[in-house]
């Protein structure tokens, strides 16, 4: 095996657990502010992983309609997935210069096969409260899919159209995009888009306990569960990172105050996470349609405008 | 007699000759044995395939002409033929196809009263395709081209229900676009050079030098590639053929080998007959997002799989113009990095081509076998195969995962590379094209989701017999198995089928990304690197499986009844099944779209729809002129006598 194999390995693997463990205090974090926005106490810090641990000794249930092996592989396909993604991220935030696995449409895409792999699994249980999930989940990434894109044009634009991450976080060394008008809105657009990608509420339709009793995961227990459990809190890591370096300019890695810095924005997009999730009732299907089709969608667009003509006018502010 | 061995021994007219000859025996066995065309059509496919390892074994570039006739005025008829390698990759992929599917037919088309002619069809298809592909003059395309029209109107023709209705369709539009590439030619042979212009060989020239007949000849032989691929607004014949024409029919013609010559004219036409300026370019790339986007949202709402197939068959053709597109806006700029990235866009054009080829005519196999099981192709009655047959699902998958574009599948490769070629536009149209692309793959990721329910992962519709999966299935599922590891093959290996067309295009793709940001940096060929990801991806599988193995290693699956809230289902219930159908029903209620959806499943955006209701408006007119009433039609003649009387008298200036 190649040097560079050993080390794309070994990257991977750091990457993921680190993503995990980052996931795992992330989704305290969140628990514990939502506890104390409804004035309850909250979980201990170490409840997260130790929900994981649980499901990982219970037995894994399977119903008699499902589809077995695809029903069982979809987690893990998602989880190795968001792996990989996450190996990708944070080399391009360490070291930017060097190209690694991929660009920006490789993570796109990857980022796609959670939502992907979910709507496999809940179509391969065979109940139909998952199958109403699936349907909404697909509707869902439909709609965050064309405004994110969108929002993104805007740093793609800034930094001399390339698709190449590093690129994106090198041409923001001067000043991040976030610091212009049209990246303002683009950040706007792209926290809601994450917001629907982390399918949290306002756009927890797919699950819904309420209405359709956890929708895509309502036949998952134990292991698979788990692993589910895990993508998602891999990706409450992953997207706040992903809008850093596209927005943000990444880690300053030569000044002091880069790392500060960076942590600062990250707790930033995790607390609008969080808050969002608690101050808002959940949208219906065609409801979150329409806010991402008639209304992200020409946000973004008019912030792509700004910054292109920006950009051909010299107008570094637009 | 001489003749024709002289042209057997010609290597670029033998593959034709042989596969001419060979649909004849076959079509004319075809009565007294169908095992007869099952041979030929094979050994056609395989004297193709080793015609052209023929040609390719040659160091140097072939070209022959063979002189047939001078029509006088400067126009000679010239048979005359070249081998160029988008040709024959084109002649390579096509007896490919055509091999696969006459394996797939030996069973699908068993016992159909027309069997032995089927086979005579698919020869004279490939022949007709070889024709193309060698093809050194616009008339010999031509003529290969109008055969393969021909055998898709008579083999859409045989199917059920309103198989001739299709039929029709599908020869009025092609025939249509036939016409504008005839009307092409002709217009060609009128300019100064007679029939010199005629020749694919002479190198590319310039729209502007031909003057104004230049923009029209390039815009009918476009409008005849963009029929024949089947881009908005000539698509209609697609889905209306695909309805009710068998199986292997739609996955051999409109799937594969309609696509592949539609995409090789656009691309003779683009690069090696004319330069066109960046307007056509734009052209392009304007045909290619309404493709994307019209036909992508109208396939998303289908209810029948074969005609949701169709639609995505022409929503793809979408990337292979903007590819085009891009490239020729990309050249006319002019400069050399400007050059090479347009190399880039029209390698992902034409590597798109293949790979839908690949992946498009695997699921319309899939798409045959399901609706046999099943015994419809209504989506809402399908269902429950994924556990009746795994191998089907597993291709079906594959093949659905690589037109969605999902990496580390072929789909994704080639789609990578179109989006580059977008965004390389660097003017206003960058970010329209590139989210189109990305939202139409989007929208191929939602219908595919819904298929692979409908068909394979929802319980089956109560009151469907339990389909069975009989003797002969391993010719129906091998096409398939090999398909899927095609797709599987290029998504990990792109550069094998990038080197395969044009290394030239490719090296000149690795050039651009080198001066374009320091060093190749995802791939040694601008690529990303498909093969670390895809190990990452395998790693992390194996690792997961290994810890859910490890944590359950002392308990089994359980398996229990699913969660409905305490209902329990009695047998043939359908209340607990959410057909797929329902899906997507939330688009068809938005503003704006819906309406959009509604006008375009009514026709009001199909020109065959309108042509025919006016012509028929027309029609109606002249037939209510003709009452039968011998005096109407003295009125007639002495009115007509009165009229060429006033043009005489005027004329004559008295």
């Amino acid at each position: 095996m190649s040097g560079q194999a050993m080390w794309a390995i070994l990257t991977f693997l750091a990457a993921g657990i680190g993503t995990m463990l980052l996931g795992l205090a992330l989704r305290w974090v969140d628990r514990k502010v939502t506890a104390l926005v409804q004035w309850r106490v909250g979980p201990p810090w170490y409840q997260p992983l130790a929900d994981v641990l649980k499901l990982m000794g219970k037995e894994t249930l399977m119903p008699s309609t499902a589809r077995g092996t695809g029903f069982l592989l979809a987690p893990i396909i998602a989880l190795s997935a968001t792996a990989v993604t996450a190996a990708i991220l944070w080399r391009t935030l360490l070291v930017p210069q060097e190209g690694f696995l991929g660009d920006l449409i490789v993570v796109i895409y990857l980022l796609m096969v959670p939502a992907l792999m979910t709507v496999l699994g809940a179509s391969a249980s065979g109940n139909p409260h998952a199958s109403i999930g699936a349907g909404r989940e697909v509707k869902l990434l439909l709609s965050y899919e064309a405004p994110l894109l969108l929002a993104f044009l805007v740093p793609i634009a800034r930094s001399g159209w390339t698709l190449d991450l590093g690129r994106i976080v090198t041409a923001q060394a001067a000043s991040p995009v976030v610091f212009s008008v049209s990246g303002v809105l683009a950040v706007v657009v792209a926290v809601v888009c994450m917001q629907a990608k982390l399918g949290q509420v306002p756009f927890d339709l797919a699950e819904a306990e309420c209405e359709i009793m956890s929708g895509v995961y309502v036949e998952y227990s134990g292991p698979s569960l788990a692993c589910w459990l895990m993508a998602r809190m891999m990706l409450l890591a992953l997207l706040p990172l992903l809008l850093i370096l596209m927005f943000w300019g990444g880690l300053h890695t030569g000044a002091w105050w880069g790392v500060p810095a960076f942590l600062g924005k990250y707790v930033l997009f995790v607390a609008l996470v969080t808050l969002i999730r608690n101050t808002n009732p959940r949208l219906r299907i065609d409801q979150t349609m329409r806010l991402f089709w008639f209304v992200l969608v020409p946000a973004a667009a008019v912030a792509v405008v700004l910054s292109m003509t920006g950009i051909s006018r010299g107008i570094p502010w637009l | 007699m001489n003749g024709f061995l002289e042209a057997m021994r010609d290597p670029l007219m033998a593959p034709i000759v042989w596969a001419l000859a060979a649909g004849a025996a076959a079509y004319l066995a075809a009565r007294l044995s169908t095992a007869a065309g099952k041979v030929l059509a094979v050994a056609a496919s395989l004297m193709v395939l080793g015609g052209a390892a023929n040609i390719l074994r040659r160091p140097e570039a072939l070209a022959s002409s063979i002189p047939w006739a001078d029509l006088g005025g400067g126009f000679l008829l010239t048979i005359d033929l070249a081998c160029t390698p988008l040709g024959m990759l084109v002649l390579i992929a096509s007896a490919g196809f055509s091999l696969l599917i006459t394996l797939y037919s030996f069973r699908a088309m068993a016992g159909e009263y027309w069997e032995g002619k089927f086979y005579a069809y698919v020869i004279w298809s490939l022949a007709g395709t070889a024709i193309v592909a060698l093809a050194g003059n616009l008339l010999v395309l031509l003529v290969g081209w109008e055969l393969v029209t021909l055998m898709l109107f008579l083999m859409i023709n045989q199917g059920s229900g309103d198989a001739p209705a299709g039929a029709a369709k599908a020869y009025g539009i092609l025939g249509f676009a036939d016409a504008c590439l005839l009307l092409a030619v002709a217009l060609l042979v009128a300019q100064p050079g007679g029939s010199a212009n005629l020749s694919l060989t002479r190198g590319a020239v310039p729209v502007e030098d031909l003057g104004a007949a230049g923009y029209v000849v390039y815009s009918l032989i476009l409008v005849a590639a963009l029929a024949k691929a089947g881009a908005v607004p000539l698509h209609t014949w697609i889905p209306k053929a695909a309805e009710n024409a068998p199986p292997s029919v739609t996955a051999y013609l409109p799937g594969a080998l309609d696509k592949l010559l539609g995409v090789y004219l656009l691309v003779v036409v683009t690069f090696r007959m004319f330069q066109p300026d960046g307007t056509m370019g734009v052209v392009l790339l304007v045909v290619g997002c309404l493709t994307l986007l019209g036909a992508g949202l109208m396939a998303v709402m289908q209810e029948n799989l074969n005609r949701a197939l169709a639609f995505d068959a022409v929503s793809q053709v979408g990337y292979m113009a903007i590819g085009i597109g891009a490239g020729t806006w990309l050249l006319a700029a002019g400069g050399t990095q400007a050059a090479a990235l347009a190399g880039v866009a029209v390698a992902g054009a034409l590597f798109h081509m293949l790979n839908h080829a690949i992946y498009k005519c695997s699921l319309f196999l899939m798409s045959g076998v399901a609706g046999k099981a099943c015994g419809t192709s209504n989506l809402s009655a399908m269902g429950g195969l994924g556990r009746i047959m795994p191998v089907t699902f597993l291709c079906g998958l594959v093949a659905a995962l690589a037109a969605s574009g999902v990496p580390p599948l072929n789909g994704f490769a080639s789609k990578w590379l179109v989006f580059q070629g977008a965004l390389s536009l660097k003017n206003p149209g960058a970010p329209i094209v590139l989210v189109v692309a990305v939202f139409a793959s989007a929208l191929s990721l939602a219908l595919f989701l819904k298929i692979l329910y409908a068909v394979f992962l929802s319980p089956r519709p109560a009151g469907v017999s339990v389909p069975r999966s009989g003797k002969g299935s391993f010719l129906l599922t091998a096409p398939m198995v090999i398909q899927a590891a095609a797709c599987v093959l290029l998504g990990v290996r792109p550069q094998w089928a990038l080197e395969l067309f044009n290394p030239a295009i490719v090296q000149a793709g690795a050039q651009a990304v080198a001066a374009d940001g320091g060093g190749i940096r995802t791939g040694d060929l601008g690529l990303w690197n498909p093969g670390v990801a895809t190990g990452l991806i395998l790693i992390g599988i194996v690792l997961g499986l290994g810890f859910a193995w490890i944590m359950s290693v002392k308990r089994k699956v359980r398996v229990v009844r699913p969660f409905l809230s305490g209902e329990v289902p009695a047998a043939g219930d359908d209340r607990f099944r959410l057909p797929a159908t329902d899906f997507y029903k939330t688009l068809g209620k938005l503003p704006l779209i819906g309406t959009l959806l509604a006008q375009g499943e009514t026709g009001a955006m199909d020109p065959y729809y309108w042509s025919g209701k006016h012509g028929r408006t027309f029609v109606e007119l002249l037939r209510s002129l003709h009452t039968g009433l011998v005096s109407l039609y003295v009125a007639w003649c002495l009115l007509g006598m009165m009229v060429m009387l006033a043009y005489l008298l005027l004329s004559a200036r008295i």
